[in-house]
């Protein structure tokens, strides 16, 4: 995502896009923070299975760190 | 995840550790949003005083007759990698001491409250700690009250404003 030319991060960025579309920065934020909310609200097993999405995607961004993946079977 | 909360419970029974809560970045998960590590820290009582040292050999003779796989000071159960951490003063006592009570992965457990999670990354204060605590205080149903009064007591005031300086939060 990036911001629209002739905007700067200042204080008088208005709208961003993510290649699509644009939308004003409120919105985005306001976005963010639903997604924040959802993700919050979401049963303990359900955010382990995201933690272990996050942790593949480490692992195979930085090898180097050999950052462990869990594999839970019984969820 | 089954297995480790499961072997931490066996592991208590035996008196192997003492009473024990799930800390660290697992808590915020739990309280918070999803946010990525490599461990799942379990820390527990032992009785010892503060200045004692706690020998972690009854623990690890336990993982070698289980046949669990140690990497470093962790231990990998059913899949998941696990910290024991031994209790490291009042303040990780009395987190211990007041966790909540909660069912994961249908085992029953018990999670530090927001406030002792919080209070325990202000003295780490590491980045990764600030990011966590903003998380928590972002997502979480954090009680001001109990988390200011543990500052106090745990004279943690120098800290808490080095990271509201840090992170601007409130601002």
């Amino acid at each position: 995502m990036e911001s629209v030319p002739g905007s700067n991060i200042m204080g008088t960025v208005k709208f961003v896009t993510d290649g699509k579309r644009t939308v004003p920065v409120e919105e985005m934020f306001r976005r963010q923070e639903s997604v924040m909310a959802k993700e919050s609200s979401l049963p303990f097993e359900e955010k382990i299975r995201i933690l272990i999405q996050m942790q593949k995607r480490t692992a195979e961004l930085r090898p180097d760190l050999n950052w462990p993946v869990w594999k839970i079977s019984s969820t | 995840m089954r297995e480790a909360l499961e072997t931490a419970n066996e592991m208590q029974s035996l008196g192997i550790i003492g009473a024990y809560a799930v800390i660290g970045s697992v808590a915020v998960i739990y309280w918070g949003t999803p946010t990525d590590t490599g461990d799942l820290d379990i820390a527990f009582l032992h009785g010892l005083e503060s200045h004692e040292i706690f020998s972690m050999s009854e623990i690890y003779r336990y993982f070698d007759e289980h046949d669990l796989k140690v990497e470093d000071f962790t231990v990998w159960i059913g899949g998941v990698k696990v910290q024991f951490v031994p209790s490291t003063g009042p303040l990780s006592d009395e987190a211990i001491a007041k966790a909540q009570d909660v069912v994961w992965f249908d085992v029953k457990t018990r999670v530090a409250l927001p406030e002792y999670v919080i209070a325990l990354k202000l003295v780490a204060s590491r980045t990764k700690d600030y990011t966590h605590i903003l998380n928590l205080l972002s997502n979480a149903q954090v009680d001001f009250s109990i988390l200011n009064g543990i500052i106090s007591r745990f004279e943690l005031k120098d800290k808490w404003n080095r990271f509201l300086g840090a992170t601007l939060w409130g601002q």
